[in-house]
């Protein structure tokens, strides 16, 4: 269907109203990630950074496939698949994202075949759940507005601070090659969501649920980075001082092994 | 600001509203100042007691930085322990500052690692800081002839908000919650509430309430014909508590039509800068005792 100049000027004035309103979200903006820039950055606050993002990089293949089965129409699938594809490690040298990722982890200070065993914090946890959540209960678009615009259009701000963060922390260029690749292919993908978009943003209704995805993954996100953050600060605090001086308590944290152990996720009929 | 927020233009809207708390105290707090008249005033204690301790002030959001002070005292000293100012638990305000004197001790060479690296215990429940806030309190209460124990005064005992994905790993909230019931109970307060205050307007998650706001309206509405709030979640009178619940406070109850009344902060009230001797003489005793 064609659309008429008014409707695709209404709809693309509404995705960018969305990106500013992404661009000024407090998950985008949270301050762990402002001071990256500021703050002195060990490798450590890295290594206990990439054990608790390392989860989500290890899922994000998983929502997408289960929206894609969802999608309504070949188009959606198309932007879905291509997305996919750079997941798949089609632009990044043959290796998918988790696996470039664990790279990155090594050189942070993880041992091969320790990835998943870091305790996790709930809210690691519940950022993954929520995904899950949003690609297999809400409608078609309130997922794609979760995984297209509020992914591929924070991650890209978010990961120029964060590798603002790994450089100062003396991390070289191809330890960090998962972060700046991101930095590059999201703006891709970005690009490829925005035209995606435009013929689902016609009506209100349509519009909301994107809108609502977006926001819902956003808050995610904010609280992940408060996570993070809190991780950080105890990890840290419990390095190189006496036991039992932190103030917080890794009591009843499951690890990725351990969740995997416990989740199954299905796409199956129902009739 | 770019010590709390960082540099990132998403959060620039938050940071001008920060500003503009500030210029309205003219610009600067006296939160260092009131730290050093702290750490001053320890130290004199601790002197009095026998205990002739070089004692050096750090910060997390501002110079010198606690990391630094760490290498720094590593010059003359093989001995140290780290008070931490911060009443209540929890990952961002008590880890956060002990993850930079961490930090400091990474820094060092092995030969200039110190024999002790002790972490003097909290004081949210110790009976020297509870004197003190109760304190601070009664003055308040006085400045606008309110009686504490009668039902018709609300007592509103505040602490920072925090976001709920720090609390799940801390005893921040049970700890705010025992401060106020002993400070409650010290001034036969009978009808007080704790709230929270200072969350940042743009987050979009859900942090501790109820907050300050809420909290005086639920008091006006319960009957209470005037207000008395004091920060028993902070140490010193910064922007926060001066802005916060000072000039924020004061307009709410103006617009309710209740008297109100903000209690100074702990700042360096005798009890409570002796209870932070307190525990400094006991940490020290400790690890004295660990190492003999």
């Amino acid at each position: 269907m064609a659309l008429t100049i008014e409707q695709e000027k209404e709809a693309r004035q509404f995705l960018a109203d969305l990106r500013e309103e992404i661009k000024n979200h407090a998950g985008v903006g949270h301050s762990i990630l402002g001071r990256m820039k500021t703050d002195p950055r060990s490798r450590f606050d890295f290594k206990v950074l990439a054990g608790q993002h390392f989860p989500l990089v290890g899922n994000f293949c998983a929502y997408m496939e289960l929206l894609l089965v969802n999608a309504p129409d070949s188009e959606a699938k198309c932007w879905l698949a291509k997305v996919l594809v750079d997941e798949y490690g089609e632009r990044s040298d043959g290796e998918d994202h988790a696996e470039h990722y664990k790279k990155f982890m090594h050189a942070a200070g993880i041992p091969e075949g320790e990835e998943d065993t870091i305790q996790l914090h709930p809210e690691v946890v519940n950022f993954i759940r929520e995904h899950y959540r949003v690609a297999t209960e809400e409608p078609f678009l309130v997922g794609l507005g979760a995984l297209g615009p509020g992914h591929e259009w924070s991650i890209p701000a978010m990961f120029e601070l964060a590798v603002a963060g790994l450089r100062k922390a003396g991390f070289s260029e191809e330890e960090i090659g998962y972060w700046t690749l991101h930095l590059e292919q999201d703006q891709d993908h970005g690009a490829w969501l925005e035209e995606a978009l435009v013929k689902y943003c016609l009506q209100p209704e349509a519009r909301e649920q994107i809108r609502r995805g977006a926001l819902l993954s956003l808050d995610a996100r904010e609280r992940f980075w408060w996570g993070i953050t809190d991780k950080i600060a105890s990890e840290t605090t419990k390095k190189n001082l006496p036991p039992g001086v932190t103030a917080t308590s890794t009591e009843g944290q499951l690890t990725l092994r351990e969740l995997r152990a416990k989740w199954h996720v299905q796409a199956r009929l129902v009739e | 600001m770019n010590g709390i927020f960082g540099d990132n233009p998403a959060r620039r809207e938050r940071v001008d509203e920060v500003v503009e708390h500030y210029k309205h105290f003219g610009g600067f707090s006296k939160f260092n100042e009131i730290t050093q008249a702290q750490a001053e005033g320890v130290q004199a204690e601790l002197k009095k007691r026998g205990h002739d301790l070089k004692l050096t002030v750090g910060y997390d959001h501002w110079l010198p930085h606690i990391a630094d002070q760490v290498v720094k005292m590593a010059d003359d000293a093989d001995e140290f322990v780290t008070l931490v100012m911060a009443p209540h638990q929890s990952s961002i305000s008590w880890d956060a500052y002990l993850r930079r004197v961490s930090e400091g001790l990474e820094k060092l060479e092995a030969d200039k690692q110190p024999k002790w690296a002790g972490v003097v215990d909290p004081f949210w429940n110790k009976p020297g800081f509870i004197e003190a806030l109760a304190e601070r309190i009664q003055a308040a209460a006085d400045s606008i002839g309110a009686d504490l124990t009668n039902s018709a005064t609300g007592l509103v005992l505040s602490a920072h908000a925090v976001p709920l994905p720090v609390v799940k790993t801390s005893k921040y909230v049970e700890q705010i919650r025992e401060t106020a019931e002993l400070v409650a109970n010290k001034l036969n307060a009978a009808n007080w509430m704790v709230a929270y205050q200072s969350a940042p307007g743009d987050s979009k998650i859900e942090w501790t309430t109820p907050y300050l706001d809420r909290v005086i309206d639920e008091l006006k509405e319960g009957g209470a014909q005037k207000i008395v709030a004091a920060p028993v979640g902070f140490l010193c009178d910064n922007v926060e508590v001066l802005y916060d619940m000072g000039v924020e406070g004061q307009q709410k109850c103006d617009e309710l039509g209740v008297p109100f009344a903000a209690a100074e902060a702990v700042n360096t009230h005798p009890a409570f800068i002796k209870q932070l001797a307190d525990n400094v003489e006991a940490k020290l005793k400790e690890l004295a005792a660990a190492s003999a």
